[in-house]
């Protein structure tokens, strides 16, 4: 049947309703948004229901309110004894106390000791059965200093002191992609990529190619994304293509409609390992805006470090165990190690990650344990800054001793609330001499932390979330010319910042200290 | 649309006010963007859609990619400034206005209402000094709209003295590149 021109059609276009001369075109994925929306709509309908059934019970029966306020008030003795931070046990508290008729169920159904018991054991079995690799490196390591912050994370969490390596720092997601994209290139074995956001786009589309290539030649391809992170932006296509040209992928913790405070649990860590001999980490995921080919929020500043040599050996593990975690296969991981050229340097080089297969909060005691070394310099480079009374207090301390103590962070935000408590927390330490810069026009992605004689470059940012609910890993090192290199981003980044003085600062608003007041009740979970 | 070859180019896709198009697209163009497609946008009359791509490889592309965001943000800074140069004196006239008729309506109620020789006499005195009001607040309106226009005026030449510092950072960090049929060159 034949459509029917319409000759008189009124075009019904409008004025702009923006006052932008350009504007960057943003695609929207709107299935993913959808996905999103239909789950935690079904969740958050769950949690109501809930809420609603629970307090019409006890408003029934109203000898039980007597009984939930009771154990709520063991549940806060719970709380306190657990090894939460100060700051989340002063929420939780407040939260069992104010809800006490359902408060203490929400508790339960998230405290780690209870509801990951099962998953934190099968890390745990993983972790012990693949110690037998992870033999141990006696390095030699120069500074005293720096031989205290290895001890440390070998004692933590068993991670060796590499030499035997070289390192390139990259000041930009554009740099270090297409690093990465040559070193694929070269590929012969496996390549492992461990991402916490892989997303369709021009960056997604280039390396895809190049795997499905490698994989053609017989290359062993491993993917793992978080789901929580990459739900919106990796469609359903992009995976069944992933999957059909023979890669396999693996999401971590996947979304699902039912109420689970373990959904707060993700994959934070990038990795990418090539054939054992190169591993790259840092800021960067797998998405358009870390290379600054979308723009989502002015200039994307990121960073990260490559590894060439025995030091890869570490971020293998890392990746190898997670695989076998979210598999449930075991495999020889012989296969994979030892693979590296031993490289005449004898910088110290630690890999080191944290997550539900340690017991302790490594990525945040080695930052603090390098921030009270420090006797010259504290440089520090985070999209977040939304630390707990221990780390704020030894960095005014150290700013008030002396030390040059800077912190950069974003100008424009990704997430209002997270930057208003970022900025809040930031601005109360320049008082003390702390300087706090913020990049014009900017996001800073960038994880960095810097001492005058020790670096760390990873996915660990200077917030609550990374330190006690995500899987993440960095590099600690000594190495002079990534000191030298991370040293120059820094200021280089500084020249395009603007100092927070007392006169410019956002706290000088009574709305928005009162604002960033009550969104520091919900910090722990930003 | 045309396939994208992203292993060797990236792409820009942007919405522009028609009445901007020339100097955004000599300004990309300064960015080492190549104009690919340009077409009129099906919902807004006063905006075309651009695309643009470039090779993926190109000499100091993290300060190009810098610099591009700048230049951005102060074109659209101009134009925010350029809408809001008058928006105080704007609204104080309006408010002066409002206020004043809305005053004289309820002296006129007043005089209708109580019809005395007093509620005349009292009702005249308020509607003069209204207008006298108005008058001196009209004065100072005048003075912040000159201010208002020496503002704008000393905003606008630190944006384009701005604008001109990223566009001669680019022209120095860019080398003339020859596009001969998507050949890429490593720099």
């Amino acid at each position: 049947m034949k459509k029917f021109d319409k000759p008189f059609r009124i075009e019904k276009r409008v004025n702009s309703p923006f006052s932008d001369i350009v504007k960057i075109k943003k695609e929207s994925n709107g299935l993913g948004v959808l996905k999103a929306f239909i789950v935690f709509g079904i969740i958050a309908f769950q949690v109501l229901m809930f809420i609603v059934l629970h307090t019409t019970f006890i408003l029934s029966f109203k000898w039980t309110a007597l009984l939930t306020f009771i154990i709520s008030l063991i549940t806060c003795i719970y709380v306190l004894s657990s090894n939460k931070n100060s700051h989340s046990k002063a929420v939780w508290i407040i939260f069992l106390l104010l809800c006490f008729p359902f408060s203490y169920i929400f508790y339960l159904l998230s405290d780690e000791r209870l509801l990951l018991a099962k998953s934190s054991k099968r890390f745990k079995t993983i972790y012990q059965n693949s110690e037998r690799y992870n033999l141990n490196q006696s390095a030699k390591i120069k500074n005293q200093n720096v031989i205290n912050n290895c001890a440390y994370l070998y004692n933590a969490g068993g991670f060796n002191a590499y030499n035997g390596t070289k390192a390139e720092y990259f000041g930009s997601g554009t740099s270090f992609f297409d690093d990465v994209i040559k070193r694929i290139k070269l590929a012969k074995e496996f390549v492992f990529l461990e991402f916490f956001i892989v997303a369709d786009g021009a960056l997604f589309t280039r390396i895809f190619d190049l795997l499905s290539e490698k994989v053609k030649q017989g290359v062993d391809v491993r993917v793992i994304y978080d789901d929580m992170g990459s739900h919106k932006v990796l469609s359903r296509k992009s995976k069944l293509a992933l999957k059909n040209s023979g890669i396999k992928i693996q999401p971590f913790n996947k979304i699902t409609p039912f109420v689970s405070l373990a959904l707060n649990y993700r994959d934070h860590r990038k990795i990418i390992v090539i054939d054992g001999k190169t591993a790259y980490t840092g800021g960067c995921n797998l998405a358009d805006e870390y290379v600054n080919e979308k723009r989502m929020h002015g200039y994307w500043k990121d960073g990260g470090i490559r590894l060439d040599g025995l030091a890869v050996d570490g971020f293998t593990l890392f990746f190898l165990r997670q695989w076998e975690v979210l598999s449930k296969q075991s495999e020889d991981y012989s296969a994979f190690l030892s693979k590296a050229n031993n490289y005449q340097n004898e910088s110290v080089f630690v890999p080191f990650a944290d997550g539900l297969d340690y017991k302790n909060n490594i990525g945040k005691s080695v930052y603090e344990n390098m921030i009270a070394c420090a006797n010259q310099k504290i440089y520090i480079m985070s999209p977040y800054f939304i630390v707990d009374d221990t780390l704020n207090n030894l960095l005014i301390s150290k700013a008030m001793s002396g030390v040059d103590v800077r912190l950069i962070i974003p100008e424009i935000p990704d997430k209002t609330f997270v930057y208003g408590v970022t900025r809040n927390n930031a601005e109360k330490l320049i008082d003390s001499g702390v300087k706090v810069y913020c990049m014009k026009k900017s996001f800073v992605h960038t994880k960095l932390l810097l001492t005058e004689n020790s670096a760390v470059v990873g996915s660990i940012n200077m917030d609550l979330r990374s330190f006690y609910q995500q899987f993440e890993c960095a590099v600690f090192t000594d190495d002079e010319k990534i000191l030298k290199d991370a040293n120059l981003d820094f200021d280089e980044t500084i020249k395009e910042s603007l100092l927070i003085t007392e006169k410019n600062k956002l706290r000088n608003h009574l709305i928005y200290r009162a604002f960033a007041g009550v969104m520091l009740l919900f910090a722990p979970f930003m | 649309m045309q396939e994208r070859d992203y292993q060797n180019f990236d792409y820009l896709d942007i919405i522009v006010k028609k009445i901007s198009q020339t100097e955004i697209e000599n300004a990309y163009s300064s960015f080492l963007w190549e104009k690919i497609y340009n077409n009129d946008d099906k919902r807004y009359k006063d905006v075309v859609n651009l695309g643009f791509r470039r090779p993926h490889t190109i000499k100091n592309k993290n300060r190009l990619q810098l610099l591009e965001v700048y230049y951005q943000c102060a074109i659209n800074e101009k134009a925010q400034l350029k809408i809001k140069k008058h928006s105080k004196s704007k609204g104080q006239t309006t408010r002066t206005i409002l206020f004043s008729a809305i005053f004289l309506l309820g002296v006129g109620v007043f005089i209708y209402l109580l019809k005395t020789l007093f509620s005349i006499i009292l009702g005249s005195l308020l509607s003069l000094g209204i207008i006298c009001g108005v008058l001196i607040k009209a004065r100072k309106i005048r003075k912040l709209f000159i201010n208002e226009n020496s503002v704008y005026l000393e905003k606008s030449n630190r944006i384009d003295n701005e604008i001109s510092k990223i566009l001669t950072e680019v022209s120095l960090l860019t080398e003339k590149t020859a596009y001969n049929g998507g050949e890429n060159e490593e720099v």
